[in-house]
Formats: C-alpha cells, sequence, structure tokens
C-alpha cells in the first residue's frame, strides 16, 4: 500500500502545484490567456509603434538613425537604442537602419550605443540611406522621432 | 481564407514526411499510438526543416512549388505504405477506454489539463507576432533572409558584422520552419510563422507520455507529461518563437531512442537517436554539443556489454548518421564569421583556471532554478527526492544511461556558462531558464524510471 501510495502522493502534489503556478494571476501562462482575450495591442504597442514608424513613414531606402538627449549609462535609454536598431532591422528587411558604418561588429545593444558615428554625405551615399530618423528619449511610452527624408 | 489553406496545405506536408518517416522505422513493430503520433511530428518538422535546407543548397527558396514537389514525392511512399490502410477505429477507442478506466476522474482531470496546455501554446503561438527578442532578432531576421533571398549563393546578411547581435552562425532549423509557412503563404505573416511550434510541443507530450506509459499506469503517466509539459517554463517559450523548445523536443526523442537502443537494441533506435540528435544540431548550437553527448553515450554503452559488437555496431552507425546530417550545415556554415560566442574556441584550460571565480556565482543560480517553483514547479524536488529513495534504481543500465545523459547534459552547461565571453550575471539572468528547459523532459523520464522501479511494474526485459 504504501509502496504505491508515496509516488501517487508526490505526483499528485506535483500536478495541484503545476496547476497552482499555472493558473495565478502571476503566471505568465495566466497573463498569456489574459493578453489574448484583452487583445495583443496591450503588450505589442512598443513595437507596433516602431513597426509603423519605420513600414509606413518610411517606407523605402535605408535609414540612418540618431539619438538625441540620450544618457547611455541609463538602463532604459540604452534599451530604448538596441530595441530601436534590433527591431528596426527585423521588421524592414531587406532595407537596412544604420547608427554606423556597416563594417563595425554590433554584438548586442552595448555596442549599439558604443559604435554610432556620424553620417557624412560621402556615407550616406555609400549606405544608400533615404531617410534619417532622430529619436528623443520616449515618453510615458510614447516615440518621439523627428524624420527626414534625403532623397 | 485563401491563407488558412495554404496553412493547412503546410501541415500535410508535414504529417506526410512524419508519416513516411514513422513507416520507415516502425515497419512491422507494435508501437504504442502516442508513439507513433510523436514520430510522426518530430520526423515530419525535422525533416521539413532539414528539406527545405538541403533545397536551399540547390539554389531552391522556400515556396509554395518546392512544397507541392515536396508532398508530391512523400506522397507516393505514402499511398504504398498506407494502402491497405484503414482508421484504427477499435484500437483508438480502447486507448481512450484505456486513459478513461478507473481511475476515471483522474486520467479524465489529466487529459483536459494536457489539452489546456496545448491550449495556451496554440493561442500564445498563432495569436501574436514575434515579440521576444531573441525570437525576431534571430530566427525571425534569418527566417526573411532565407525566404526573400535563399541561401545559395550566400546572401550578404551572413557576413554583415554590423547584424552581429543575431548571431549569424545559429543554425537554421527553425528559421526554415518559418520561411517555409511564408513560402507557402506567399507573403511574410510572422504571427502565422509560428505554426510548427504548437505541433512540435504535441509531440514532445505524446513523446513523454509514451515513455512514461510503457512503464507506469495511465494515470501515472498522464501525471508525468503534465508536470513536464506544463511547467511555467515550457509553456512560456513554446510558442514564443525562439528555438528553445524545438531544440528540446529533438534533443528529448534522441534520448529516448538512445535508452530505447540500451533496453531492446533495434537498429531503428540508433538511427532515429542519430537522426534526432543531427536535428538537435541543426536547431541551436546546443545541440551539436548534446549530440555528441549522446554519440560519446553510444560508445560508452559497449563496456561490459555481453554484446558488445553489436553495441559498438551500432555506435557507429548512429555517429554516421549524425556526421552525415549535419555535415552540409557544417561545410556551408564554415565561413560564417563567428563574432562573439564561438564556444569551442573558449572551451580551454587556460580559460576554465582564468573563471573559477565563477563557480559559485553559476553554483548559486542553478540551485535557485532548482528551488524556483513559480518556474518549474515540484519537477526537479520530486527527481531529487525519487533519486534519493531509489538509489538502488540506478543499478538498472536504463536509469543509469539517462542519469548520466543528464549529469552530462548539467556539466556541459556550466562549462558554457564558465568559459562565456558574455558578463556571466547577465547571461545567467537571460538565458539559464531557457538551458535548463532543455533538459527538462529528461527529467521528466527519469522520473518515469525511477518511479517504475517504486511501483513496481516491471519494464520491459532487455534484450541485450
Amino acid at each position: 500500500m504504501l509502496v504505491t501510495a508515496v509516488p501517487s502522493l508526490l505526483l499528485a502534489t506535483a500536478v495541484l502545484c503545476i496547476c497552482v503556478v499555472n493558473f495565478h494571476p502571476k503566471a505568465r501562462s495566466y497573463r498569456i490567456g489574459l493578453f489574448l482575450l484583452q487583445g495583443p495591442e496591450v503588450v505589442l504597442t512598443p513595437y507596433e509603434q516602431l513597426d509603423n514608424l519605420f513600414n509606413n513613414q518610411m517606407p523605402s531606402g535605408n535609414i540612418w538613425v540618431q539619438f538625441e538627449g540620450f544618457r547611455p549609462e541609463l538602463k532604459e535609454h540604452k534599451g530604448f537604442m538596441a530595441e530601436v536598431y534590433f527591431r528596426g532591422n527585423y521588421v524592414i528587411y531587406p532595407r537596412r537602419i544604420y547608427v554606423s558604418d556597416s563594417s563595425p561588429v554590433v554584438n548586442d545593444g552595448k555596442e549599439v550605443v558604443k559604435k554610432r558615428t556620424l553620417l557624412t554625405p560621402a556615407l550616406s551615399e555609400k549606405l544608400g540611406i533615404h531617410w534619417i530618423a532622430v529619436f528623443s528619449p520616449p515618453q510615458h511610452g510614447r516615440i518621439r522621432v523627428k524624420v527626414r527624408r534625403l532623397r | 481564407m485563401m491563407d488558412w489553406v495554404w496553412l493547412v496545405f503546410y501541415l500535410l506536408v508535414i504529417l506526410t514526411l512524419g508519416m513516411v518517416g514513422a513507416k520507415l522505422f516502425t515497419w512491422k513493430e507494435e508501437c504504442l499510438f502516442s508513439e507513433t503520433l510523436s514520430l510522426v511530428v518530430m520526423l515530419g518538422t525535422g525533416s521539413l526543416g532539414y528539406l527545405l535546407f538541403l533545397l536551399g543548397l540547390l539554389g531552391v527558396r522556400p515556396t509554395r512549388w518546392s512544397f507541392v514537389v515536396l508532398f508530391v514525392v512523400t506522397m507516393i511512399p505514402c499511398l504504398l505504405f498506407f494502402r491497405n490502410w484503414k482508421i484504427p477505429i477499435n484500437e483508438l477507442r480502447s486507448g481512450l477506454l484505456h486513459i478513461t478506466r478507473l481511475p476515471f476522474i483522474v486520467s479524465t482531470a489529466l487529459f483536459i489539463l494536457l489539452l489546456i496546455f496545448q491550449g495556451i501554446v496554440l493561442v500564445h503561438a498563432l495569436g501574436s507576432h514575434l515579440y521576444e527578442w531573441d525570437a525576431f532578432s534571430i530566427w525571425g531576421l534569418k527566417a526573411k533572409v532565407i525566404v526573400l533571398k535563399g541561401i545559395m549563393p550566400c546572401p550578404d546578411y551572413f557576413g554583415d558584422l554590423s547584424l552581429g547581435y543575431s548571431h549569424l552562425d545559429y543554425p537554421l532549423m527553425v528559421p526554415f520552419l518559418m520561411a517555409g509557412v511564408y513560402g507557402v503563404l506567399g507573403h511574410i505573416d510572422d504571427q502565422m510563422a509560428k505554426l510548427s511550434l504548437p505541433v512540435i510541443y504535441f509531440g514532445m507530450m505524446c513523446l513523454v507520455f509514451a515513455f512514461s506509459k510503457r512503464r507506469l499506469p495511465t494515470p501515472a503517466a498522464l501525471t508525468i507529461t503534465a508536470i513536464v509539459m506544463g511547467t511555467p517554463v515550457m509553456l512560456r517559450w513554446a510558442g514564443s518563437g525562439n528555438a528553445d523548445v524545438p531544440l528540446t523536443a529533438f534533443y528529448t526523442a534522441s534520448v529516448v531512442y538512445l535508452l530505447d537502443w540500451e533496453e531492446h537494441s533495434k537498429w531503428r533506435s540508433c538511427v532515429l537517436c542519430g537522426m534526432l540528435s543531427g536535428f538537435a544540431a541543426f536547431t541551436k548550437n546546443e545541440g551539436l554539443a548534446l549530440g555528441a553527448i549522446n554519440c560519446l553515450v553510444m560508445f560508452l554503452l559497449t563496456i561490459r556489454s555481453q554484446f558488445w559488437r553489436r553495441r559498438l555496431s551500432g555506435a557507429v552507425l548512429c555517429v554516421a548518421t549524425f556526421m552525415i546530417l549535419i555535415l552540409p550545415w557544417l561545410i556551408w556554415s564554415n565561413d560564417i564569421p563567428r563574432t562573439m560566442e564561438n564556444y569551442p574556441t573558449h572551451l580551454r584550460f587556460s580559460e576554465i583556471i582564468k573563471n573559477v571565480s565563477r563557480i559559485p556565482i553559476i553554483l548559486t543560480e542553478f540551485v535557485s532554478q532548482v528551488v524556483s517553483i513559480w518556474q518549474y514547479g515540484l519537477i526537479w524536488p520530486i527527481l531529487i527526492v525519487s533519486a534519493i529513495i531509489r538509489w538502488r534504481a540506478f543499478c538498472d543500465r536504463t536509469t543509469l544511461t539517462a542519469c548520466s545523459l543528464f549529469l552530462l547534459h548539467l556539466v556541459t552547461y556550466f562549462l558554457i556558462f564558465l568559459v562565456t565571453p558574455w558578463d556571466v550575471r547577465e547571461l545567467l539572468s537571460v538565458a539559464l531558464d531557457r538551458l535548463v528547459l532543455h533538459i527538462l523532459p529528461v527529467g521528466g523520464l527519469l522520473i518515469a524510471l525511477l518511479f517504475s522501479s517504486w511501483i513496481k511494474k516491471t519494464a520491459p526485459q532487455t534484450s541485450v
């Protein structure tokens, strides 16, 4: 009796635990269900703003991105700069987003910040830049950007 | 509407590929229905990603036409194999009755719980765009490159250092599966890109259940499946678009067939082990290390075996299958710049000694994962408790083999953190849960083995 009771009890506890941790309001799977009921835009707003910006406001050619008023020592500023570069390059591929010449290695968010350079006419010509987007630090979740067309 | 038709066609190609593969490997074999299902899914998704890569090497991009060709080619053996095939209604009915026999409530409740987990993964995968950083910047970007540019000649992307953050040298199984969806749809839709992921999750669920069912009563097998497949970390990543759950699925399947080879010495098991290890290596770089561990353990099984010649031949067959599958990828990716990680070059004794001070940090994080009920439920505490109580079970070769694989896997990941060029604290915080996820189902298999010795339901007799 004890031989089967102990493992059964262990397994039953484990299943109960799985139910509690998954269907608790703090749980990720609970939140997945919730955000899908309320609409994915609850979670995806920052990307939707970026996606719309790069796809709709700058629909052709490559884009040069500048960051003004950012303090790279602040985690959220650094994260935002990386997000613009990573998400932008994904969304507009095969077009490109540049913060510098294409040769420097950009392995992570820190290097997006570190490897930034100024855009020269020669560089603009070489990289086929059509647009310049100048970002300021976001306020209340809203992205602040000035877009200028080069060609 | 037409999009859904094409998506069903995509699933149909996975199904036909999987059915042909499963039929080839289970020819005249008695298999559990869940085992056959898992094999169909694993071989179907794995071969689809891999065949699209091989077509890519010939300069063919994933399009509707390549899917039509794959479908027609696989339908021929399918029609030959399943000429006299009838829906196994009696088998299904008896299977369902078996599940719902006493204790009726327990089994039904567990079955419903598993359906809910599958539902969460399905809705998460198809209800959201790629929004996890790794999902869009590594896997999603590569999928776009593949569908727009192909892989032959090698597109500029794979040499573009300013996109180094997307890990140019990472394997292409998941990108090819996503690109396949774009190909059949005829346009890019990164919500539907994840179509194959709930299917892979389902396959892994069947696999864990089939393995446990062979050793334990149905309610216990369903329970183990629920505590593996319902861990919050599994549910979080399964539908996210990352490659971790596909890697986990292929790796777990390779371990299942390695253990099957140990128990029954069927030739198909070592071929399947090599093949699934190859798929794992083509999914994530960790899979290459895990495949190498599988091959090593295959050779270790020859030690003190009465039938060592057969064991040795099986090990060679497994390694050959594994090498044949990964060689095209290794050759093709040889020229891609390794901008940061390149772990094999970091795995040096001097590097390990230099980073000894990281050991307490890594150990602390590993222990914190084990006790994190919010991420893993009680799976690790149960594994530890049952291993202590049932320590005699390790005298059994199969359990010992599973345990060795588990420990070797842990040691490998420990070494990775020891030599990583990234900031170790940062890497641990962003990646450790996903790496522990890779080993989670093997932990479940180990629990099934320990429990089978506990409740005295004898495991199948070993032939060698």
